[in-house]
Formats: C-alpha cells, sequence, structure tokens
C-alpha cells in the first residue's frame, strides 16, 4: 500500500531528478565544451571545435544517468520527505520506516497517513530546481558559447589564434629610445618641420617604437660665435636629417666647427709668406676644419707655406681635398641672394640668419687677410 | 501492545478530561494542555504567573478530575524537609513500649500543589528532588515508594522576589514543563467574574482514575518517532548549550548552561502525548518546536549578555529552533513552501 502511494508522486519527483542532473550535466559539459574550445584556438587548432561538440555530447551522455541514478533518483524517504512538507506533519516519513512493522499502532499510523494524503493532490508537489543550480548552468553555458564562438571565428579565418596575436602585440611593443646632440662645437639641436615652418629645442631622448620615424632635428649653429655645421658623428652630411624606420636605439651627435679655425686661402692671390695661411705647411694637412690653428695662422712669419693660397694647392682644397671652398661659397652666396629676392615665403629673421650666416663665412675668410672666399 | 480500546479509551478521557476542567477554568487552553500533557507523561509541572490567575484553582481541579488524592503544601521560609516528607515519630504500642512509628508527609499523595515553592529554603525545596524523580523519599535510611501516578504541581510568582529562594538547578530539571500562565483576556475575565459571582465552588468531576491516567501513559508512549523527528529532537536539546557540538550561534551567545538529557526525554514523552490528543499517530517536527518552549525555557541559564540586553528564554528558544531547522535543511523552522497548503501554524506554547 505505501509503494501505491509513494508511486502516485515518484513521477513528479522523478521528473524532477532527471532535470537536476540534466542541469548538471549541461553545466559540466559547457564547461568541457569551453576549456577545449579555449585551448583550440589558444594554439590553433581547428579541429578542436568539433572535439569540443564530441566532448560536450559525451559529457551530458555520461554525467546525466550517474547523477541522476547516485544523487537525484527518488528514494521512498525522498519522496516520504517531499509529501510530509505539503502538511502531513511526517506522517509518510513516519510510515516509510515503519513499514515491516505489523503493530496495531503501526497499522493505525498508516491508516492514518492513507487518510492525509488523499487531500494531498500529486500537482502540489511543483518541480522545484535551486536558483544556484539555474544561475551556475547559465554561467557555464554563457563561458561555453562565448568560447564556441571565438573558435568558429578561428576556424572561419576571422580572428587569428591566440599565440599569433599575442606575438603581435608582443612585437608592436619593441620601443628604442633615440637621442640627438652636440658632439663638438657650440649649436643646438631643434625640431623642425619638413618645410622649415616650425622649430622647437629637441630636449632629450625620444621613445619610438619599433619601426616608426624619429623625429625631424636639425643642427644648428652658433652663427653668433662663427659655428657652422660639419656632420653627423655617424657621417651624415646634411644638417637636416629625419631617421625613418627605427630599428634599433640612435644615438648621434653634431659636430661644429669654427670657421675661425679654418684656413682658406684665396688662390688668386700670389703668396707673399706674409699674413698667408699656414704655418709653415702644418696647418695645411687637408683637414679643414679641424686642425688649423688661427692664430698662428695669423702671426704667419712667411717662412712656410710657400705653396699656400695657389687653388691648385692640394693643401688649399679645403673640403675635401678636391674642391676650391672659395666657388661652392660664391656658388652659394649667389643661390642665397636670388632667394632671398625671390622667395616672399621668408621672413626677415630668417633672412638675417641667412645673411648672417653667409656673412661669417665671409668674415672668417677675411680673417686669412687677402683670401676672399 | 496498543489496542484499539486503548486508542478508543485515550481519546475519550481526553476530551472528558478538558471538559471537566473547563468548568472550573474560564480561558487558559494550553495551561490547562500543558499540564494535562505533563501528567499524561508523568512529568512534574512549574506554573508560573502572578498571583490570582488560577494557578492553585486548576491544580485543585486536577486533583479532583484525576481522582486521586491531593495534598496542598504551602511553602514558606520556616517549612522544613520533614514537614513535607514526613518523620519517625515516638509511638507507644499496647504493651507501653516506645517505638518510632513513620508518619508520612503531604508528600505521600498522588497529586502535590507545592504552592509558592520558591519561598521555602533551598533546604526544604531540596525535599522534593528525590521524590519527584525517583517517586520515593527516603527517612532515615528507609526509603518508602509513593504512590503512582505522582506529580507535583508547584507554582510560583515571577515578581515578588523578596523572601524567597530561586529554585536550585537541579530542581528545576525536575520539573518536566515550565508553563507560563498569562492573564486572562477581557472576555475571559467577564466570564470568570461572572462564574465567580454566583458561587467560588469546584464543580469539576472525576473523569479518569490513576490507573486509567498510567494506560494513558502507555498508549502514548507506543506513538512511533521517526528518526528523523527524534534527531531533530536531540539536535535541538544540545544546540541549547554553548559548548556542545551543535551548539548554535544563539547559545554561543546567551547561554551559560544548556538543557539536560532530561530536556529531550521530557521533549519526546510529551511530543508522543501531543501527537495524540491532536488524533496523530506520528511525532511531527511541529510538536517539537511547540514542546520546546515548556521543556527548554526553564532548564537554559542565561549568561551575563543575555541579561543586560534582556533577552528572554523563549527568544532565546525561538532563535535556536531558526538555527537548527536551517542547519538540518528540515521544514521543522523554515517558512511553509508555496507548495504547502496549510499556513504556518501557531503551537499551543509558542511565543506570543
Amino acid at each position: 500500500m505505501a509503494k501505491e502511494l509513494y508511486k502516485k508522486y515518484y513521477r513528479r519527483i522523478a521528473s524532477e531528478g532527471i532535470l537536476k542532473a540534466l542541469f548538471i550535466s549541461l553545466a559540466a559539459g559547457s564547461v568541457v565544451l569551453a576549456l577545449i574550445e579555449l585551448i583550440s584556438w589558444i594554439f590553433g587548432f581547428k579541429a578542436g571545435l568539433w572535439i569540443g561538440f564530441l566532448a560536450f555530447a559525451a559529457v551530458i551522455a555520461a554525467l546525466t544517468p550517474l547523477f541522476y541514478f547516485k544523487k537525484y533518483r527518488p528514494t521512498a524517504k525522498a519522496i516520504a520527505r517531499r509529501v510530509d512538507a505539503l502538511g502531513l506533519e511526517e506522517r509518510m516519513i513516519t510510515m516509510a520506516e515503519l513499514e515491516a512493522d505489523e503493530s496495531y499502532i503501526a497499522l493505525l499510523q498508516r491508516e492514518d497517513t492513507e487518510k492525509a494524503v488523499k487531500s494531498v493532490d500529486q500537482s502540489l508537489i511543483k518541480i522545484a530546481i535551486s536558483t544556484s543550480l539555474i544561475v551556475a548552468l547559465c554561467v557555464c553555458a554563457v563561458f561555453g558559447v562565448g568560447s564556441v564562438t571565438t573558435e568558429a571565428l578561428h576556424v572561419a579565418g576571422v580572428i587569428p589564434s591566440a599565440i599569433k596575436i599575442a606575438e603581435n602585440v608582443t612585437a608592436k611593443e619593441n620601443v628604442y629610445t633615440v637621442s640627438y646632440g652636440v658632439l663638438e662645437g657650440e649649436g643646438t639641436i631643434v625640431c623642425y618641420t619638413e618645410d622649415l615652418t616650425a622649430e622647437t629645442p629637441f630636449e632629450g631622448p625620444v621613445s619610438v617604437k619599433e619601426g616608426e620615424d624619429a623625429p625631424a632635428v636639425y643642427a644648428l649653429p652658433d652663427t653668433d660665435e662663427n659655428w657652422v655645421f660639419v656632420r653627423w658623428s655617424d657621417g651624415v652630411m646634411s644638417p637636416y636629417r629625419k631617421d625613418v624606420g627605427v630599428s634599433g636605439n640612435l644615438n648621434v651627435n653634431a659636430v661644429f666647427a669654427q670657421l675661425d679655425d679654418i684656413d682658406v686661402p684665396d688662390p688668386q692671390l700670389p703668396s707673399n709668406g706674409e699674413g698667408g695661411p699656414g704655418d709653415e705647411g702644418e696647418g695645411d694637412e687637408g683637414d679643414q676644419s679641424q686642425s688649423a690653428d688661427p692664430g698662428e695662422n695669423g702671426s704667419g712669419d712667411g717662412a712656410g707655406n710657400q705653396g699656400g693660397g695657389s687653388r691648385n694647392d692640394a693643401n688649399q682644397q679645403i673640403y675635401d681635398g678636391e674642391h676650391y671652398y672659395g666657388d661652392d661659397y660664391d656658388n652659394a652666396v649667389d643661390e642665397a641672394n636670388g632667394r632671398l629676392d625671390s622667395d616672399d615665403s621668408l621672413d626677415d629673421d630668417r633672412k638675417g640668419w641667412i645673411d648672417d650666416y653667409f656673412g661669417s663665412i665671409e668674415k672668417g675668410g677675411s680673417g686669412s687677410g687677402e683670401q676672399t672666399p | 501492545m496498543v489496542t484499539e480500546q486503548d486508542i478508543k479509551e485515550f481519546s475519550t478521557q481526553c476530551n472528558m478530561i478538558f471538559a471537566q476542567i473547563a468548568r472550573d477554568i474560564i480561558g487558559q487552553e494550553k495551561v490547562v494542555q500543558g499540564t494535562v500533557i505533563a501528567m499524561i507523561a508523568g512529568g512534574n509541572v512549574l506554573l508560573e504567573g502572578v498571583p490570582g490567575v488560577g494557578k492553585t484553582r486548576l491544580v485543585r481541579s486536577l486533583g479532583r478530575v484525576f481522582d486521586l488524592p491531593f495534598a496542598r503544601i504551602q511553602f514558606t521560609p520556616d517549612l522544613m524537609p520533614a514537614d513535607v516528607t514526613g518523620t519517625n515519630i515516638i509511638v507507644k504500642d499496647d504493651d507501653g513500649n516506645s517505638q518510632f512509628s513513620f508518619q508520612p508527609g503531604p508528600v505521600f499523595n498522588n497529586i502535590i500543589l507545592a504552592d509558592e515553592i520558591n519561598r521555602a529554603t533551598p533546604k526544604t525545596q531540596s525535599a522534593l528532588l528525590e521524590a519527584m524523580q525517583e517517586h520515593t523519599v527516603t527517612v532515615m535510611g528507609v526509603s518508602r515508594k509513593l504512590p503512582e501516578p505522582f506529580f507535583v504541581l508547584a507554582t510560583q510568582n515571577p515578581i515578588e522576589q523578596d523572601g524567597t529562594y530561586p529554585l536550585p538547578e537541579a530542581q528545576m530539571d525536575r520539573f518536566m514543563f515550565k508553563i507560563l500562565v498569562p492573564n486572562p483576556s477581557l472576555n475571559e475575565l467577564m466570564d470568570i467574574v461572572t462564574l465567580t459571582q454566583k458561587t467560588m465552588a469546584e464543580v469539576a468531576e472525576k473523569a479518569c482514575t490513576g490507573e486509567q491516567l498510567l494506560r494513558m501513559r502507555e498508549t502514548a508512549n507506543q506513538i512511533p518517532v521517526a528518526q528523523e523527528v527524534l534527531r531533530y529532537a536531540m539536535v535541538l536539546t544540545s544546540a541549547t548549550h554553548p559548548d556542545s557540538e551543535c551548539a548554535t550561534e544563539t547559545a554561543k551567545k546567551y547561554v551559560r548552561v544548556g538543557a539536560s538529557p532530561r530536556a529531550g526525554q521530557a521533549l519526546i514523552s510529551a511530543a508522543k502525548v501531543m501527537a495524540l490528543i491532536k488524533g496523530r499517530f506520528n511525532v511531527a517536527y511541529s510538536d517539537i518546536n511547540e514542546l520546546a518552549y515548556p521543556v527548554l525555557r526553564h532548564r537554559i541559564k542565561l549568561n551575563f549578555e543575555a541579561v543586560a540586553e534582556r533577552v528572554t528564554p523563549d527568544e532565546i528558544i525561538t532563535m535556536i529552533i531558526g538555527e537548527v531547522g536551517k542547519r538540518m535543511k528540515s521544514p521543522a523552522a523554515e517558512e511553509p513552501s508555496d507548495e504547502a497548503d496549510g499556513k504556518k501554524k501557531r503551537g499551543l506554547f509558542a511565543k506570543k
């Protein structure tokens, strides 16, 4: 009789048990699926998408019956407890314990229970699934769907694998230091735009990502003291420079020279040994800027430098031993004058600087007495 | 073995008992039911209430309803143990020889009314210890058995504390129930005045003999208790101890000493009687919860914090029931679920 009473409620409580077991299995399967898809995406394993689905199905198929039979399958006591909770005041659970008892009181208790159970409809037992289980399932499902979507996009070629993304991110993170300074002489390094419209002092080293360009700089000599730009320490001869596609740390310095130091003989004038540049040939070693001594030049006693001032004298080819400085100077002055006259974009300050510059060169040349550049 | 006849008699006699007592006592149903449950279960009862609420009248009515010899002892500070238990006196026999003869005290009755028990000294109070537990009295080395059934129904006044001696723990523990007797409601008060204007006489008649009462006790003892319910009752008892493995946070915070194993015995014995009175043949969680108040309230000794915060034993019991119910995940202390069709029932002894 007791079993018949339980049967009335068994199907409903068993359904609840199956549902609970299924929910737990779905949650566990989602976690497994998510892990497989995630690992596949990380390592770029495209077959992982289908392996994940297979594992998902396998986990559900294995865990659902396992959980149901081991944990959620309704026992007589479990059914009794649920029915008692409907207001039967522990009649069912007591009856379950007295099942084998044939005493009169046990009989009375059974009859009393059966009478009470009649008032309880099986539909009153609602399928109850805890909120925590539903929340856990939702979280796992979201995790699983997200991982599947990611892996599917990877398989479709929309997104790269996690490792490749990481490599790209890591590669772009190489940053180099670029620094410009002054090695010798007086002058400053300024940042220029390419059209020479803006100028700011270059302050300290700058960080440049790999492959990007360094700021454009200009080595500006101190013209008031007759300094001129000679070269950069890495051999670049143009005062303006812009290092593009930086691939390593860069530290270059400008070299300036003072024009008073340079002995520029006039090839048109004969050398008289007095006031001529050079000091017994020691100042004519071919280095146009570094080795000449203006003091000595000015006080030359004419004892030496017999060949000084000759246009064809190799010692007077102050550029590189092949070109005469005076020719280049004349050409440069002509070009500058022409531009000063024609270029309206140059303001007065700039024109003044250019004048000063050529003037300083000229003065330097005149310092040597008869030499006219 | 319980027979159909026993069950029927139990039901009939219970109805008769309550009906007869209702002739003398207006209202106080919970007090009456609690006292009757304790008597059927074989326990002693301590009735606590302000003067004039009918404590003594109830006990006298019970004496008549059960048709048992009844004795009243008015406890006073000068009452001596021998006044309770009896003593040996020297008597002369027919030959003129003197010899000791035991003169039984009032305790040698079936129902003892210990009126204002807390007014006697602890020495005299303790004279009842043996009688209440073992149902024997030992005087001058000779133990004498008391008549069965034997009950001590004591009363005490909770507000007048001058010249009183609080009952020792050992004696408190021997009372199965401590029942609080409340003031009657307005309607009850009107009925009481109306009744007593006519006559003060007690009119309750005999409804049950001592033998029948003993058979009722045997019948009730046969009521089955599911293991889960039994475990719940024992956990509830144990949870009142701050140091036990089942200790609740409430007990740790407010209780100095918890209930003894006697409380567990009393809880189950009384729950069986209550289930049978309600026409049920098994003990329910609701029975345990309802009876936890009269069984535990005098067995829980509060600590300083509880006294300082003015937390009552009944409030502590309510909290402990809640904690134990949640811990055991039993429906005992949970709110009724939406599945349950019935509303949460309020127990007979539930805290007001």
